[in-house]
């Protein structure tokens, strides 16, 4: 364990680092209070072994700073004394010691002592880690039921919304067809104007009047423009209906093998255009993969939303790395990973959640990775993202070669459908 | 198109305003009536010669394919298509399968390939029809021309040699075959077809 040492008196403090060092300790010395806080300052040091008198910092003082220093991982601080007054001692203790020396120093003592400090260092340690375990399971838990319900809605909205937008589409097409030749007759009536100011001088007036205050001229020219901006708000809505079906699987098929390298390798190729167009790099460490029963054009699905983000991220003559292999405990591992912009860290645990997106309004639906989490759930599989703002992001996932029977014929949400 | 030449077709759907917008977009093309519901649509059938059906496939009380299933049982030779939204797929995979169905189309639909759809599927109802007339058409001589060939196997036109005798006996036997054919087209079978992607 990484000690550090501090005391003005160099035989002293000799001694004591031939002792750790013959424990199997790592040590780094200090001469005084203000070199051991520099030090403290820049690296981690579980276990602290201080003398209480130096000048200037003396070792009350040091242990003062380094409990007031916000830092993960508790630090142990031991003070070397010759004090034993019970003032002094609670004096230290006040200021953060765990345990006295006292001089001069007696080794086995010092053995024995040191080494309460390290069994309670690695206490700390067992419940940091069983507690980072902890909440990484619970919101891993919390992100699964959030899906679950998330599809469950998307579901029943993608069904209900279906028929509305059936029929305003519908409607719309009739509009634009009947509106065009309505507007064709009144085309022909205009060119009579002339002729009718001679009739009706009246009625040409009006009529005359009427278009100038609505702007037909205007309206006419614009009407192809309105519905056709209409047509492909229409048809976004639709994609994003879509969307959610297949975040949610509705609609059933099969579980069939295929050679997941050659997916990668056909997805690439769909994004082809797009990887010059950036002048993109591809790394390509396929290893050989036995058959993993799926159902291909998802998984296919699932690479094209990740691989579309990769490109999305990186700059022009960036990279992106394909990575497959075997896994021991039948399972494949799929790992792309690009060297773009990264996830910010507060957007990391979003960033399967549906509708979450950092693409400016209108660009992306934020369907694409969650449409990914749920595919690769259906399939019994995982996925995991890693991600260093500017220096890339790391998508892992993993197949089992054995797909789970439980969910056939159901939908992802352990509902069957009537 | 003419006032006469538009096909009759038929429109079921549980949502009016499903109904209401498809009839705005057909009426120009053919006679469109509408039907709210299964029983609605067979009652219509009744009534109307309706050359093809277009049924949503979830309804209360008779689904889509339900309907179309008791279609196929009656003498009505309309083409049957069917439109559906994703959750309802497999049970439309099913009927296209059992040979129910000759298309179907998701909702929402496109509204130009929904007319383009229309009017292959009534092309083809047209092709039916004509097929059967034309087989209805070619009873008839053939009937009489079995007729005779049987009077000239019978002598009643004079003595045949052995050769004539055998020829007769093939004509006849084409003839019957043709005819078995003819028949063999009843009203409202029609081949199953090819399967969306």
């Amino acid at each position: 364990m990484k000690v550090l040492l501090v005391d003005d008196d160099v035989l002293t403090r000799l001694v004591m680092q031939t002792h750790l060092e013959r424990w199997g300790h790592q040590v780094v010395t200090a001469g005084d209070g203000a070199a051991a806080w520099e030090r403290f300052q820049v690296e981690e040091f579980p276990i602290v072994i201080s003398d209480w008198i130096m000048p200037e910092i003396d070792g009350v003082e040091l242990i003062r700073r380094i409990r007031a220093c916000p830092r993960p991982g508790y630090v142990y601080a031991v003070l070397v004394t010759a004090k034993s007054q019970r003032e002094d001692l609670i004096a230290g203790m006040e200021a953060g010691a765990d345990d006295f020396l006292s001089k001069p120093l007696d080794a086995e003592e010092f053995r024995v002592r040191v080494r309460v400090g390290e069994r309670i260092i690695r206490l700390e340690q067992t419940l940091v880690e069983q507690n980072r375990a902890l909440r990484e399971a619970q919101s891993a838990l919390i992100q699964t039921e959030k899906l679950a319900s998330l599809g469950q809605l998307a579901a029943g909205l993608a069904h209900e919304i279906n028929n509305p937008i059936a029929f305003v589409t519908n409607n719309l097409a009739v509009l634009r067809r009947d509106m065009m030749a309505a507007l064709e007759i009144l085309n022909l009536y205009q060119s009579a104007q002339a002729r009718l100011a001679e009739i009706e001088p009246t009625l040409a007036a009006t009529t005359h009047h009427l278009a100038e205050e609505m702007d037909l001229a205007f309206f006419q020219s614009h009407l192809p423009r309105l519905f056709d901006k209409t047509q492909a708000g229409l048809e976004r809505v639709r994609d994003i209906v879509n969307n959610l079906r297949d975040f949610a699987r509705l609609d059933e098929s099969t579980f069939k093998d295929a050679d997941l390298n050659a997916a990668l390798d056909t997805t690439v190729e769909i994004l082809h255009h797009e990887l010059k167009k950036k002048q993109m790099h591809l790394v390509r460490c396929l290893e050989e993969l036995p058959p993993v029963p799926c159902q291909a054009g998802k998984i296919n699905q699932v690479f094209l939303n990740i691989l579309l983000n990769a490109v999305q991220a990186c700059p022009t003559e960036g990279t992106i790395e394909l990575h497959s292999r075997l896994l021991p405990g039948a399972q494949v591992e799929i790992v792309i990973r690009d060297n773009g912009s990264g996830i910010k860290p507060e957007h990391l645990e979003h960033i399967f959640d549906p509708f979450f997106t950092t693409k400016p309004l209108g660009e992306g639906t934020g369907l694409g990775l969650s449409v990914a989490y749920g595919i690769i759930k259906e399939h019994g599989g995982a996925i995991e993202v890693e991600s260093q703002p500017g220096r890339g992001t790391t998508f892992r996932i993993k197949l089992p070669l054995v797909p789970p029977q439980a969910t056939r014929g159901q939908d992802r949400f352990g509902q069957t459908r009537g | 198109m003419a006032e006469t030449t538009k096909h009759p077709i038929l429109v079921v759907d549980d949502e009016p305003d499903i109904l209401f917008s498809l009839r705005a977009l057909l009426r120009r093309d053919f006679e469109v009536y509408t039907a709210e519901s299964g029983a609605q649509a067979l009652e219509i059938l009744k009534q109307h010669p309706i050359h093809l059906i277009m049924t949503d496939q979830r309804m209360p009380e008779m689904t889509g394919t339900e309907l179309l299933t008791r279609v196929q049982g009656t003498s009505s030779q309309a083409i049957r298509i069917i439109f559906t939204g994703y959750a309802d797929i497999k049970a439309v995979i099913d009927a296209i399968n059992h040979g129910q169905i000759y298309r179907y189309l998701t909702k929402p639909w496109d509204p130009d390939e929904l007319r383009e759809v229309l009017f292959e599927a009534c092309q083809h109802y047209d092709l039916q029809v004509a097929r059967e007339k034309l087989l209805r058409e070619l009873r008839q001589p053939l009937e009489a021309g079995m007729a005779f060939v049987q009077g000239l196997r019978e002598g009643r036109f004079g003595e045949l040699n052995p050769l004539g005798q055998a020829e007769c006996e093939r004509v006849c036997a084409a003839i019957r075959d043709l005819l078995a054919r003819a028949i063999k087209v009843e009203p409202g079978e029609s081949e199953s077809h090819e399967h969306p992607v």
